[in-house]
């Protein structure tokens, strides 16, 4: 499928709803990125619309170098899972796997060594003859990646698929698709709402809401150099707090100032906020807490205190003050 | 009928059991499966055993079989041997058949009582004396869900929804034109439509990544009762309508959470014209250009919030509210104001339905 090339794309639906604008992004061939963002925050419609099942409404999309024409549907030779896939209940893994093959009267020759190659892949080729009911819900992960990557796709895109499963299994099934991303090096593009899932999977996060990119970078920078508010709080998820403070000169260090409370700010961030003419302005002082939220009550309750990190966005436009 | 390559399966898989030869003709003495070569040298002997009275015979080395169906032949089966165990299995396959022929017309009939069923082509009487013949339960909770494809008789997205289904033999899938697949799922005790709605989540995910196929679905309300099973399609027909006139965003609508659509799309056109008329003096809002549009339907979608609504536009507060007070002017409401505002969408959602009305017409 070679590279992906999002410019200004927009998704409009016919009652007027925008699910994506002006989304610009480039995806390498073999890359592996991650699209996070709350629900509907449209990376269900990207998705779609790298799959040629959504026509896009505007903009410019390239797939391969070639440019996508606005408002036409092309199937794509991508594989995809989806966050509600399910096993076909009647047959065993092999005819899970085998199964669009078969309906396009593939020879049996044919089919099996590539369902077995792809069996070995997964690791479950002791699990051919099984039905559904007889797996676990890993394994049946494992048969639905399977059989999403049987057909040879160019291009992986996954939502939300480890969504269900409980830590322990969430936890294996990540690194096996991490290992599995290493063994065939073909596109991957995985969206979650999940942020922690997203920063978990360690590659080039894409923070959207609303149809938009926020913010494009790997999880650490994400967190720790947020360009606004949202992505901040997002990013950082129930470790985040947040509150209004007046940013005032004392006599020996520069203090943000909130209900109750007061703190030094960061060497790092005073030369900011002077350069910003935030000095005795009020703006809004993110911070980590050290502590869940629900530990401390309600984020909004919680107070910033020594060994925070702090970050300062400006209170009207919420960006960051660079 | 049961096709060639059923037969086939059935004879080989007999064959590979009992180790004999197996042969199926039908009574013009055309070879329909085999599992050895050269079968069809014995058209001539098949056409004299269809003519014969017997209902088996030794002929040439092969025990010749007549397969019925309900009295009427239907098959000749050959089977290599001529001695005790050759008639046993021969006698084997023979009931194997006449089995697969009553479950193919059981579920040919059952296909064809839901298809009728759906469409309202039962009276009561029949639907319930129908249902008992086919061992379909009466009292049941059932749900239909219509799946819309894209493009018509979309075979993979209907062997797909089949493999998902197919294996509880209490769910029925079938279509009553080109581009629906329809399927009347029965709920299991404390289902509810919690549960419906991640079924369509499941159907609308493997058409989507499965068979690539956009498709759009919808449910109706749970039924209790055989009978009802009609209403529930209809229901679920009406959702995809009004889902694709005012949700189009939306790729699974439900018939209990239409909102202000059902409402709508029940509503007499004269009354939707009078309305429009009230609303907008003779314009319509078709007529308004495409920024005031989007302008408008950016603010509802910020909840009438005038510094969300600019932010978003990438344009200053007060050219918003300079877009929203010409529209006060060309037709005297004040979106700012929420019974304003509110007079507004329902005009639009007005306009919307008058328009898919007027596509139906043309």
């Amino acid at each position: 499928m070679a590279g992906i090339s999002f410019r200004d794309v927009t998704k409009t639906f016919p009652n007027g709803k925008a699910a994506v604008r002006d989304f610009s992004l480039e995806i390498g061939d073999g890359e592996f990125v991650v699209l996070t963002g709350p629900k509907g925050s449209g990376k269900a419609t990207v998705l779609r619309m790298i799959a040629g099942m959504e026509p896009i409404s505007g903009g410019e999309l390239k797939i391969g170098g070639e440019t996508v024409k606005n408002g036409s549907l092309e199937k794509r030779n991508v594989g995809m899972i989806f966050q509600h896939f399910t096993l076909y209940p009647g047959m065993t893994v092999y005819d899970n796997i085998a199964f669009l093959m078969k309906l396009k009267g593939e020879p049996e020759e044919k089919i099996r060594p590539l369902v077995e190659q792809n069996a070995r892949l997964f690791r479950i080729e002791n699990l051919l003859s099984c039905y559904p009911r007889e797996l676990n819900d890993l394994q049946k992960q494992y048969v639905a990646m399977a059989r999403a990557n049987v057909h040879g796709p160019e291009a992986f895109l996954m939502l939300d698929l480890l969504g269900s499963l409980d830590a322990s299994a969430r936890k294996r099934a990540r690194e096996r698709l991490k290992e599995l991303y290493d063994q065939i090096r073909t596109t991957l593009v995985y969206a979650t709402d999940d942020a922690e899932e997203a920063a978990l999977m360690g590659a080039r996060t894409v923070v959207m809401r609303r149809g938009t990119v926020e913010q494009v970078g790997v999880p650490s920078e994400l967190k720790k150099n947020p360009c606004n508010f949202f992505v901040a709080q997002f990013m950082n998820g129930s470790a985040f707090g947040s509150s209004e403070v007046e940013i005032v000169k004392g006599k020996t260090a520069v203090e943000a100032m909130g209900k109750g409370f007061s703190v030094d700010v960061p060497a790092e961030w005073v030369s900011r906020l002077e350069r910003g003419g935030y000095l005795g302005k009020k703006v809004l002082l993110g911070y980590t807490t050290c502590r869940p939220a629900d530990e401390g009550g309600e984020s909004e309750e919680t107070k910033p205190e020594a060994g925070c990190e702090f970050f300062f966005f400006d209170r009207e436009t919420g960006k960051a003050v660079l | 009928m049961i096709s060639n390559q059923i037969l086939q399966n059935t004879i080989e898989g007999l064959k590979g059991i009992m180790r004999i030869e197996l042969c199926i003709c039908d009574t013009e003495g055309k070879v329909l499966a085999t599992t050895f070569p050269d079968a069809e040298e014995y058209e001539f002997s098949v056409l004299a055993f269809v003519e014969s009275p017997a209902d088996s015979q030794v002929i040439q080395g092969y025990q010749f079989f007549k397969v019925f169906d309900e009295h009427q032949l239907e098959y000749v089966l050959l089977a290599r041997g001529a001695g005790d165990d050759a008639y046993m299995a021969g006698k084997v396959v023979v009931f194997q058949i006449q089995n697969l022929l009553v479950a193919y017309k059981e579920r040919f009939d059952k296909d064809n009582f839901i298809k009728n069923l759906l469409l309202d082509n039962l009276l009561l009487v029949d639907i319930y004396n129908r249902a008992k013949k086919l061992h379909i339960d009466i009292n049941v909770r059932r749900v239909v869900f219509v799946v819309e494809t894209q493009t018509e008789n979309d075979t993979v997205a209907l062997e797909t929804v089949k493999g998902m289904f197919s294996a509880k033999s209490k769910d029925f899938i079938t279509a009553v034109d080109e581009k629906n697949i329809i399927l009347v799922k029965e709920l299991k005790p404390g289902e509810s439509y919690e549960d419906m709605d991640k079924v369509a989540k499941m159907i609308l995910d493997m058409l989507n990544t499965e068979a690539m196929a956009t498709v759009h679905v919808a449910y109706g309300t749970i039924v209790n009762e055989v009978k009802e099973v009609s209403r529930s399609y209809k229901e679920a027909k009406m959702a995809l309508d009004v889902g694709k006139i005012f949700y189009s965003d939306k790729n699974i609508v439900a018939y209990n959470n239409l909102g202000i659509g059902r409402l709508i799309y029940q509503l007499p056109v004269s009354l939707c014209r009078m309305f429009i008329k009230e609303i907008f003096d003779g314009k319509s809002p078709d007529d308004l250009d495409d920024e005031t549009l989007v302008t408008i339907n950016k603010f509802f979608e910020n909840n009438l919030n005038v510094s969300e609504t600019s932010r978003q536009l990438y344009i200053h507060r007060n050219t918003l509210v300079y877009r929203l007070d010409k529209l006060q002017k060309s037709t005297g409401l004040d979106l700012r104001v929420f019974e304003d505002a509110i007079t507004f969408k329902i005009a639009l959602m007005v306009v919307k339905y008058m328009n898919y009305i007027e596509t139906l017409d043309n």
